[in-house]
């Protein structure tokens, strides 16, 4: 039998990570872009298609396409398509030894639709040999070994999905997800900016790396200033209190989440349950999200918060974790039970 | 630009390492330079040098730690003042984020890697294949994976040569000794685990029985019929009281001012009376309640406690059980997987993967019910 490379695989809105068992592991934004037209296409150096930051930054010349908007696979070809390719992409990237049977565990977005694991299973088939699909949060939980009275919080772009572990797999009344994510924080970032600053000339882009590079919770961040071109003229802006205030839109949402979570649970275990609560996905990277989120929690009890230490890769960590643990005959399961159905 | 990878040992770098201070080598226009470092995070680095980079440039950089150990991290210019100037880190490949995390982790030694060739490659230095060339005309290479089949040879020598190695009847023995004392652990965690159920049910029925105890003391009436007198033998007593006065009244021998008297001090000490038999009721029926409400507290601990030791046993038992079922069970690394005793989660993850294959095998189901049925009705339609 040839070599066995197992790999887990975070597909997020945003971003799409892997992790291999060869040592590898890499990110790439989760867009695909499609040469128009062959001037397009020579724009590409000959490509029919970019990944990632490369085909947000030639938006202009091809078809871009963001597969996983919202936290789910669009429901059109297109987006089933992109998909695929974005799968063989992070799969190229992970430098894969030729002829190597790949196992693997893809992590998918909590609220994902068994149609939308049907197509990730579909995608992912043509390039692996046996695979499992997993939600996000449980990943990140099993990664991280926490497996009993944890709450995960995956902050991602398109949702936030919350998920109760419990030494059993999250069930639907486990999971909760709303939608103000790291998109929504740029939404309200770009409203706020018009508002206060109708002057300004900005694009989603500069808004998001914006808060990339400065997102923070509280009165105590450092002053922000940003650079738009005010009819041409590069101007600067002190934006301090819109990107704080954009930012806190994620508290209350996410608070009431947890405590409905935590609400419904056992109530011996709830205070255990308050005691550990951990940050994934991109947005818990925003400085002092974990403090506010425990203020706002000492309402209701108090609680402690956590972030994991590398929220790009937790949930592809976690999934690799799952796929080194899975007995060898449920991989072979799956395995007969593909070649069956093809 | 080329970068070699080198062990310690045959460095021919000329700066020291464990030199004492962070320091970074850099090729700019002016050479390769080795520029000392002013100030140094997992964000940016200050250089100390007067040399004009242009704002927005990115360089190459290999960032040197004081104990020696270096990486190559991509670096942007972001601004220069009178301290120096200030980089920020801009790794141009995930293999450089791990690279500063290593550079600022304060961990030297390559613990934690998973295998012989990351410990060897974080334990190696990166020298710029021209400084290698500036010094050597030639250099002897020996890449990663024959060193750590050198060094997975010499450990095999030596634990061969070292007497080891166990023959087949012996590893059977050993089996059979480990399989005993797990049955025999098996059979203790059940025995405990029974005791500690009828333990809990027998404090469970004690505290409900006190709990009703409590739920009825603190409904109760206070019933003054309790102490010394009955409300109606007051009023009996206050009537043949009151009925003696009237009858001495009547005969004349008791004045009109002592009648009134006589009357008050009949009505005070029945009055006094009953408030005294009020209170002493009251103080009773209060002391009962803390009685009780001590006895549920104390019960309760103790349900608690025997509730954890119980589901500690039942945990045991459950991972005794699990192992006993299935003495195979292997990781697909191919290593065994064992639950060891300072891996308390090991037999919740393999019920967890065993939901998750479930999970998965009925997601395939519902895959191929809908497959079906489309199929089906496509064929209706045609």
């Amino acid at each position: 039998m040839s070599d066995i490379v197992y790999i887990g695989m975070d597909l997020g809105t945003s971003r799409t990570s892997i992790t291999t068992s060869t040592g590898v592991r890499t990110t790439v934004w989760s867009y695909v872009g499609y040469a128009q037209d062959h001037v397009s296409r020579k724009h590409l150096g000959g490509r029919d298609k970019v990944f990632g930051e490369e085909a947000v930054q030639n938006r202009m010349a091809v078809d871009l396409v963001r597969p996983l908007d919202k936290g789910v696979i669009q429901d059109d070809e297109k987006s089933r398509h992109a998909v695929r390719d974005l799968i063989e992409y992070v799969i190229e990237q992970a430098e894969i030894p030729t002829g190597s049977t790949i196992y693997g565990v893809i992590g998918a977005p909590a609220e994902a639709s068994v149609d939308s694991k049907a197509h990730i299973l579909a995608a992912a088939s043509e390039f692996m040999d046996s695979i499992v699909v997993c939600s996000e949060p449980f990943s990140v939980a099993y990664g991280l070994d926490f497996l009993a009275d944890t709450l995960v919080v995956d902050i991602g772009a398109g949702t936030v999905d919350l998920c109760r572990v419990h030494a059993t797999m999250p069930k639907a009344e486990d999971q909760r997800t709303h939608h103000f994510g790291g998109d929504a924080i740029d939404t309200r970032l770009m409203e706020l900016l018009s508002e206060n600053h109708p002057e300004a000339q900005f694009s989603s882009n500069m808004v998001r790396e914006i808060k990339e590079d400065h997102a923070c919770v509280g009165t105590h961040m450092d002053p922000v200033v940003a650079t738009f071109p005010v009819k041409g003229k590069p101007t600067e802006f002190d934006i301090t209190a819109e990107v704080s205030e954009a930012c806190s839109g994620i508290v209350a949402p996410t608070v009431e989440a947890l405590q409905d979570l935590i609400a419904t649970y056992d109530p011996e275990f709830q205070q255990k349950m308050r005691n550990h609560i951990l940050l994934g996905g991109g947005g818990s990277q925003i400085t002092g999200l974990s403090r506010a989120f425990e203020e706002a929690l000492v309402e209701y009890g108090g609680g402690k918060v956590k972030s994991v230490e590398e929220p790009q890769y937790a949930g592809s960590n976690g999934a690799l974790k799952i796929a080194l643990d899975m007995p060898e005959d449920f991989w072979q399961e799956f395995i007969e039970e593909q070649e069956s159905q093809v | 630009m080329k970068i070699g990878y080198l062990l310690p040992e045959q460095t021919i770098s000329k700066v020291p390492a464990g030199s004492g201070r962070w320091s970074v080598v850099a090729e700019l226009e002016a050479g390769i330079l080795r520029l000392p470092v002013a100030r140094i995070d997992g964000r940016e680095v200050l250089l100390e040098t007067t040399i004009r980079l242009r704002i927005g440039d990115r360089f190459e950089l290999i960032v040197e730690r004081p104990d020696g150990q270096a990486e190559l991290i991509h670096a942007e210019v972001l601004t220069r003042t009178s301290a120096g100037v200030l980089l920020r880190w801009k790794p141009a490949h995930p293999r450089e984020l791990e690279a500063l995390d290593r550079l600022f982790s304060g961990d030297p030694s390559g613990e934690g890697h998973s295998d012989l060739e990351s410990a060897l490659r974080s334990r190696s230095r990166l020298v710029r294949t021209a400084a290698i060339a500036a010094q050597r005309d030639s250099v002897r290479v020996l890449n990663l994976s024959a060193i750590k089949d050198l060094i997975q040879d010499a450990v095999e020598d030596v634990v061969r040569e070292s007497g080891l190695s166990h023959d087949e009847n012996e590893i059977q023995r050993l089996l059979k000794e480990s399989e005993k004392g797990f049955r025999e652990k098996l059979a203790e965690f059940e025995s405990e685990k029974a005791d500690l159920q009828s333990h809990v049910q027998g404090l469970s029925s004690r505290l409900d029985r006190a709990q009703n105890l409590l739920g009825r003391e603190k409904n109760r009436e206070v019933e003054r019929d309790q102490f010394t007198l009955s409300e109606g033998a007051m009023i009996e007593l206050e009537s043949k009281l009151g009925s003696v006065i009237d009858a001495a009244v009547e005969s004349g021998t008791v004045a009109a001012p002592l009648e009134e008297k006589l009357r008050e001090a009949m009505e005070r000490s029945l009055d006094s009376e009953r408030e005294r038999t009020r209170v002493q009721e009251e103080g009773a029926r209060n002391e009962n309640i803390q009685l009780l409400e001590r006895k549920i507290h104390r019960l309760a601990h103790s349900l608690d406690d025997a509730r954890k030791d119980r589901d500690h046993a039942r945990e045991n038992a459950r991972r005794a059980e699990a192992k006993d079922r299935a003495p195979g069970f292997k990781g697909a690394g191919g290593d065994l997987v064992e639950a060891s005793s300072d891996d308390s989660n090991q037999g919740v993850r393999q019920a967890l993967l065993l939901e998750l294959v479930q999970e998965n095998k009925e997601l395939r189901s519902k895959i191929s019910a809908t497959r079906t049925n489309s199929q089906k009705t496509e064929k209706d339609h045609a």
